[in-house]
Order: structure tokens, then C-alpha cells, then sequence
């Protein structure tokens, strides 16, 4: 060890006892992004917990870069309002100096789990631990019929058809189904294959799902997500595959991330992407006009993690799909690409915060008495539709995924 | 990804959206590339057209004279530029009020049409109230704010309403500054009272921003919180006015205003915005929603960070967002990037630079002053009549509002400059920012229109 590797030791020492956790190289420019905070509070107009739960509970994106920007900064005491941020990314979107504050978050939240863990709310450790033992968000089944079952009544309940899982090592497409479509919205898996033998796509799945890392990036357990992030890194190497297709807008979102960091040489796209970008519009034009049935009047719920931490193009992209399917009538809310109360993991400890905010949505899509809201996201999806049902809202929520499914496999 | 369009606007403030709005309506394909909200969403909400000749210290009585006025003998002014575009010098005054008030009659219309209701014109300067209680000359009103007949009837009776929890407006304060200048100008009410009022729902929140208030009037409820507490002291003191803070509503004033004024049976006036300003964010939201119905594409989220020139002529801009670029190819472009809040002129100790193409940066006299400090350009007294010159400065352009060079030459033939980017007008001492970018966005997506039809 050098001298001067040795002096930074020793102060690495002394600053973990005075619970400190220094900047990393990657969370520097985030620091520096809050010093172009020019307090003037536009972020506070558009935070959707504001109206939600007011600046008393809830400081806002402006609260936090204030108190970031004094110093030192006592990261623990933000404890009490830090996990109540969604991570919608609305602030960082209108903010007029690109103050990066959604990952101001993950960086103070990190930094809690590290020196006061015991201010971390509970379901949240709870989460983390089952990450560790599973490699998934969700507690996996644990009889692999019972899984195959629910699968079988989802696909049934919408019509569509099972294709058998395809696991190769020499794929073009590699489908990322993500956690929730792996064990919870299993028809959401289904349907993506649905749509991708429809267009003979040569796709391949994971011999074995883990998440994406992103619920453990907003615990702030950066470690543990590294170390998915360079597993999933080396799969999708050794498959060689040119495209990783998701169906979340959080795992595209982390994934586009990763894909960046660990020089992936395949492109990431959400499947909404991969249809306009990929399979080409002419021929999905071409293979969706033939879609028939009743007509549905659809509203669209357009999620953060993909339009406002990957592109708005999305919310474009997500149109123009459904805009090619003749018996869908798309309706506008006004509130489409208003944050679903569902993200920052506050669903998993404050469902009363997170229904606030999805209250907006609710009464939104509630008010224009359409046959199905539709989202490109299982997450928004069901905190949408949990919402509802705990609102006494009469509300049918499916993934767009799914309805696309729907209107292929219905030929 | 690819795609195009045939005009390009590069900003989403007042400047960009109108500029994109008119092209629409000359029935283009229209992308919008934001960043993030610039000084329109930050802005009081009311639109000054000229509030002040520069150097001038009495306000401009009627507009359209100010600007013909300040066409004549100010030759560097985006006012007397785009009048010079149209007409000889001889008769470009006159085309400089026009062009105002064509622009003006446009947007009240088309504004209107995406919810917001605008009153005012260029032959009346008008009156709102601040926060503080001061009065401040504008020439666009958001319909919530038109004071009328408060300002000249001796015989009203001015109620400043402060909410408890919220503190932006100090009733006490206002009332005696509104009082002060009421006396100091002879006009106006003599009776000017203030009271602090708590809503129902909302008293357990020692702290509230207007935000959250502006959500709860959007409700029945809140504005009957509201009425039930007004009406005994509105009895008592025979409050002609209501003043309120400015948190009518988040989307539309209009009707928050109307519900009110019924239940207390007097006019009920909302102040002029401040940071973070809802009557901002009301407009920013109006003129997004107005160019989204128009059929324009808004691509939020996304910095423009590379150009490709052909001949002289833009040929395509890409912007990145988070993870993604996006190429845009287009006939025409129009830079509406704003000045220092939208970043469209970057200021340092090296000098002052045009963020996106390098354009040269110039003053209100058309001098180069890229190299020089920011600082440098600011004036020790910090409130002067002539006010600092770091704030006039910015890009220069021909009367067709095309950037020029050092030279004086056309740096692109297709991209056209709008709103905070321009120099040649001091938007602090004039009380004209939101009027020039409204006005000068209105010519640029005109020429930029014009332009693509004749590429096509």
C-alpha cells in the first residue's frame, strides 16, 4: 500500500466513524448538479406528492436540494420525508438547471442504509433481504405448478395463447421479463412472447431471472445491485444478442442504465420500441390492421420510469401502437403522464402516500368512462388498478403489452 | 432514432411554444424540443408588452404608442427589427405596433381556445397588484387579475386576504403599501383593509405552499372553506375587492374566480405570481396544452446537443434525453432558448457565450461583448432606470430575426431567433419580457413557416 493509499485508508476510517460515507467519481456530477439549484421552486408545481401530502410532510425536490446544499450535509435527518419521493423524475424534467434530484435520493438513501439502517422503514429491509435470497423482488412460488396454474387462468381469463419458454444461446433478442412479469403478472411474459413469435422474432429467455437491480438502487444498496448489474452483464455477452427487450419501464429504464456503465454492445428498447424501431412501422401496420373485434374507448397511462428516465418519444411511440389497432379509441385524460404513485418503493411502506398520488390518475382515467386504462408497465399497472379498487373505483387497468397480445393472438 | 418535421423549435417557453403555434397553424409539422421550464413558468403571469421606454422613469400610458415611440429612436430593439422586416424605415414604426397587436389579438384567441382566458390590449396599459402591494404597468392580463374598477374608485373598499400557513402574501403589509401608493397617486380606494384567513381542511399544516392551495380552490370544497370564511368579514367591511394571493386555481383561474366573486358578491382578484408562481406554471401548462391540441409534437426532457449545417442552412438537430437521442431533420428552425434561467446564453468569468450554436453574443447597442465578464456588465446602483446591460444582451439578428455574425452577415438562412435570446431590449427596466418573446416568437414562426413553404 502507497503512503498516500494509506493516509486515504485512514481517513476512510475516520470518516465511517463520523458516519460519512465520502462521494464516489459517479455520484460527483449528481453533487454538482444541486449547486445549479436557483431555488426558484418550479419543481414544487409539479411534484405530485405536493398536492398529495403538502409541503408540511413533504419538502419537495426543492426542499431536498436546499438542505443538500448546505454543509455538511446530516443525510440522516431527511430520513422522515426521504422515502416518501417517488422517483417520477417530474422535478429533474422541469427543473430549468437539470438539478438531478431523483438520484439525490438513492444517494441520500444509501447513505442511510449504510450509517442509520435502523431509519430505513421496514418493508424496505424486507425487500432488500428478499433480493438477497432470491435474486427476485418477489418472493418466488414455491410449487412450480401453483405458478403454472396462475399463469394458465390469466391467459385463459384474456384469450390468449401459451408458447412454449425458448432458452437458447444463440439468439438475436434477448426478453427481459423483469420480476413481477416473472412471478407475479405472468400474463404480461406471456404476452410479449405472443407478440414476439407473431412477428418471428428469434428471441431467447434467461435461464434464470434476476431482478434488474433497481429496487435495490432506490433502498440505496448500491452493492448488491452492482453485483446484479455485472451478472446480468456477463449473460448478456455470452448470449451475444443485439436487442434486450423489456416489457417494465423500470427494469428498461435500469437496463439502459447498465447497458451504458458496462459497455454493452446490444441496444436496450422497451417492446413498444422494438415494434416501431426494430420489426419496422410498415409491418406492424400492416399486421395490426387486420385486428378485429369490438370496439374499446382506452386511456393511456404513460410511466415514469420510461418517459421521463428514458425518453418522452416512448409516450409517442405508445400512440402511434395504439393508434394502428382499429377497434381502440384512444382517450385522453389530461393526466397520461402523471406519476402513478407506485415508484421510489413507497408503495411497499406508505400505501396511504402513494394511493394519494395515484388518486389524480384515478379520478382522471375513473371521469372518462373507458373500457380499460392501458400502461407498458406491470408496476403501474398494479398500482393503478390497487388504487382504484381501495378508491371504490369501477376501473379495468391491463398492460398495453397485453392488449397488444390480445389483438394479434384475436386474428 | 430518425424522424421528421417540417419546422423545428428549439425551447418551450412563451417564445418557442408561440413560434410553434404559429407554424401549426400555417399547417406544418411542428417538434418541439424542451429542456426543462424556463422564465415563462417562473413568470408573475402577466404578459408585458412595454411597461417603460428605456431610461424612461414614468410608464408607458398606452402600448402601442410606447412601442411606436420606442421603434423610432431604439434601431436594435427586436420591436423596431421585426417592423423593419416588413416596411421601409420610414413607415416601420407603424408596422412595429401592428405586429404587436396582430400578434397580440393572435394569441388572446388562440390562448383562450387552451383554456386560458387573457384580457387587455395594446391601447391600454393595465394595473395588478403584487403580493407586496405595490402595482406594477402590464398590458396582458390573466383574467383572475384584472383589478378594474379598484383602481380608480374612491369609494371601494380593498381587502387584502392573507392564508394562514402560507407566506407569500402578508395582508398587513400589502394593504399598507397598496394604501400608500392609492395616496401617492391621488387615484384609487381610500379604504384599504387586510385579514388572514385559515382553511378548514388544511389547519393541521402549519406550512403550505400555494400549490397546495391553488389544488384545493380547484374543489368545491375548498373554495366553500374559502367563501365561509370570507363572507363575515366581507360583511363587516364592506369589501367592495377581494384580493387573494395567487393561488386561483392550477389550471384555470377563470372559473375558481367566478365561483367566488358569486358567493361573496364582490370582485375577487388574484395578485401577480412569485416564485415558484402558480399563475407561471398556469401559463407554461396553457401554451403546452395550446400546441399539443394544434397537433404538435412536444418532446420534453430532451437537450439539443449536436447540429448538422449544409450550405449555410441547419439540416437536422439531435437531442438526447435520458437514454435515448433523437434526430430531427427539418426546413426551418427557430432558436427560442432563452437567456440565463433557460440557458440559452451561458455567462462565466471567461464571458458570455450562445449555448448551442456559438452564435456571437452582443448588447443592446450591438456591441460584442462575448469576452467580457458578466459582471462587468452590470451596474453598481443595482436599481437605475437604465438598468444592467448584462440583461440586453444576446444574440444579434437582421430584421428577419436570422442571427448575424460579427460580421453582420446571416450566420444560417433557416433558423430564426425568438424571445430571451435576442438582444436588444432590457426585459427589467422595460417591463417587457414576456411581450417580446410573445411578439418576436410570433414573427420567427411566421418566417420560419414561410421558409418551409418555400423549400417545398
Amino acid at each position: 500500500m502507497s503512503d498516500e493509499e494509506e493516509a486515504y485508508q485512514f481517513v476512510l476510517g475516520t470518516l465511517s466513524r463520523e458516519r460519512i460515507v465520502p462521494y464516489s467519481e459517479a455520484e460527483l456530477p449528481i453533487v454538482k448538479s444541486v449547486e445549479q439549484c436557483i431555488n426558484c421552486g418550479v419543481c414544487l408545481n409539479h411534484c405530485p406528492l405536493i398536492p398529495a401530502v403538502g409541503v408540511m410532510r413533504f419538502p419537495g425536490p426543492r426542499g431536498i436540494a436546499v438542505r443538500l446544499s448546505r454543509s455538511p450535509p446530516e443525510f440522516w435527518t431527511d430520513a422522515d420525508v426521504i422515502y416518501l419521493c417517488t422517483g417520477c423524475g417530474t422535478c429533474r424534467e422541469v427543473c430549468p438547471n437539470d438539478v438531478d434530484i431523483p438520484s439525490v435520493v438513492n444517494m441520500i438513501r444509501k447513505r442511510i442504509l449504510r450509517t442509520m439502517p435502523d431509519l430505513v422503514p421496514l418493508p424496505l429491509h424486507q425487500l432488500q433481504e428478499r433480493v438477497r435470497e432470491y435474486g427476485l423482488a418477489f418472493e418466488p412460488w414455491e410449487d412450480p405448478e401453483d405458478k403454472a396454474d396462475s399463469r394458465d387462468m390469466r391467459l385463459e381469463r384474456l384469450g390468449l395463447p401459451l408458447f412454449e419458454d425458448r432458452i437458447t444461446d444463440h439468439a438475436e433478442v434477448l426478453y427481459y421479463p423483469g420480476c413481477q412479469a416473472e412471478e407475479r403478472a405472468q400474463e404480461i411474459r406471456e404476452a410479449a412472447k405472443v407478440i414476439l413469435e407473431h412477428f418471428r422474432v428469434d428471441y431467447t429467455l434467461l435461464e434464470e431471472m434476476r431482478c434488474c437491480g433497481l429496487p435495490l438502487e432506490l433502498l440505496g444498496d448500491d452493492e448488491q445491485a452492482e453485483e446484479l448489474a455485472g451478472r446480468l452483464t456477463e449473460q448478456v455477452r455470452s448470449l451475444g444478442v443485439e436487442y434486450v427487450v423489456t416489457t417494465c419501464a423500470g427494469c428498461t429504464s435500469r437496463l439502459s442504465e447498465i447497458a451504458v456503465s458496462h459497455h454493452w454492445s446490444a441496444k436496450v428498447l422497451h417492446i413498444v420500441e422494438y415494434l416501431r424501431e426494430v420489426i419496422g412501422e410498415e409491418r406492424v401496420r400492416d399486421t395490426l390492421r387486420a385486428a378485429t373485434g369490438p370496439p374499446e374507448a382506452v386511456a393511456v397511462h404513460q410511466p415514469c420510469h420510461l418517459i421521463r428516465h428514458v425518453s418522452r418519444n416512448i409516450g409517442d411511440d405508445m400512440e402511434w401502437l395504439l393508434d394502428l389497432i382499429a377497434p381502440v379509441t384512444v382517450k385522453h385524460s389530461g393526466v397520461e403522464d402523471s406519476c402513478c404513485g407506485g415508484g421510489g418503493l413507497v408503495n411497499h411502506h406508505d400505501t396511504k402516500t402513494s394511493d394519494a398520488v395515484t388518486r389524480v390518475n384515478v379520478e382522471a382515467i375513473g371521469a372518462l368512462g373507458v373500457d380499460r386504462a392501458v400502461a407498458p408497465c406491470p408496476l403501474c399497472v398494479a398500482q393503478l388498478e390497487n388504487a382504484a379498487f381501495r378508491a371504490g373505483v369501477d376501473m379495468d387497468v391491463e398492460d398495453l403489452t397485453v392488449l397488444v397480445a390480445q389483438y394479434l393472438s384475436g386474428e | 432514432m430518425q424522424v421528421e418535421s417540417d419546422v423545428v423549435v428549439i425551447g418551450g417557453g412563451m417564445a418557442g411554444l408561440v413560434a410553434a403555434a404559429v407554424a401549426l397553424d400555417a399547417g406544418l409539422s411542428v417538434t418541439v424540443v424542451t429542456r426543462g421550464h424556463g422564465a415563462t413558468a417562473s413568470s408573475s403571469g402577466a404578459i408585458d408588452i412595454l411597461g417603460y421606454l428605456p431610461g424612461a422613469v414614468l410608464p408607458v400610458e398606452i402600448p402601442a404608442d410606447g412601442v411606436h415611440t420606442l421603434a423610432m429612436f431604439h434601431p436594435w430593439h427586436p420591436y423596431t427589427l421585426i417592423g423593419l422586416g416588413t416596411t421601409d424605415a420610414g413607415r416601420s414604426a407603424d408596422a412595429s405596433v401592428a405586429q404587436v397587436s396582430d400578434a397580440i389579438d393572435w394569441f388572446r384567441d388562440r390562448i383562450s381556445s387552451a383554456g386560458l382566458e387573457i384580457s387587455g390590449s395594446v391601447s391600454e396599459t393595465q394595473w395588478p397588484v403584487s403580493v407586496l402591494g405595490t402595482v406594477k404597468p402590464t398590458t396582458l392580463l390573466q383574467s383572475s387579475m384584472v383589478t378594474g374598477s379598484m383602481s380608480t374608485d374612491a369609494d371601494a373598499t380593498v381587502l387584502f386576504v392573507g392564508l394562514r400557513g402560507l407566506p407569500d402574501l402578508n395582508p398587513r403589509a400589502a394593504s399598507s403599501a397598496y394604501s400608500e401608493w392609492c395616496q401617492s397617486t391621488g387615484e384609487g380606494p381610500h379604504r384599504v383593509v387586510g385579514t388572514v384567513v385559515e382553511l378548514r381542511s388544511l389547519s393541521q399544516r402549519q406550512a403550505l405552499s400555494s400549490i397546495e392551495i391553488a389544488h384545493h380552490l380547484d374543489t368545491d370544497a375548498g373554495r366553500t372553506e374559502l367563501t365561509d370564511a370570507l363572507v363575515p368579514i366581507v360583511n363587516n367591511t364592506g369589501a367592495t375587492h377581494v384580493v387573494l394571493p395567487p393561488v386561483m386555481g392550477v389550471v384555470d383561474s377563470h372559473e375558481a374566480r367566478e365561483s367566488l366573486e358569486t358567493a361573496l358578491g364582490c370582485r375577487v382578484i388574484e395578485t401577480l405570481g412569485v416564485p415558484p408562481s402558480v399563475p407561471g406554471s398556469r401559463l407554461q401548462a396553457a401554451l403546452e396544452r395550446m400546441v399539443v391540441s394544434m397537433g404538435g409534437r412536444l418532446l420534453k426532457g430532451h437537450t439539443v446537443q449536436d447540429h448538422r449545417v449544409t450550405d449555410g442552412r441547419i439540416t437536422e438537430v439531435t437531442a438526447r434525453s435520458r437514454r435515448r437521442s433523437v434526430t430531427v431533420s427539418a426546413s426551418a428552425f427557430v432558436l427560442a432558448t432563452g437567456k440565463f434561467v433557460g440557458g440559452g446564453i451561458v455567462g462565466d468569468e471567461t464571458g458570455l457565450r450562445e449555448f448551442l450554436f456559438g452564435l456571437p453574443v452582443f448588447d443592446a447597442q450591438r456591441y460584442l461583448v462575448g469576452d467580457e465578464r458578466p459582471s462587468h456588465l452590470t451596474s453598481v446602483r443595482s436599481v437605475t432606470p437604465t438598468g444592467h446591460r448584462v440583461f440586453a444582451c444576446g444574440v444579434g439578428t437582421d430584421t428577419m430575426l436570422r442571427p448575424v455574425g460579427v460580421d453582420g452577415d446571416v450566420v444560417y438562412e433557416n433558423l430564426f431567433c425568438a424571445g430571451a435570446i435576442l438582444a436588444g431590449y432590457n426585459y427589467q427596466t422595460e417591463k417587457s419580457g414576456l411581450g417580446v418573446a410573445l411578439v418576436t416568437g410570433h414573427t420567427a414562426g411566421t418566417y420560419a413557416a414561410r421558409e418551409t413553404k418555400e423549400v417545398m
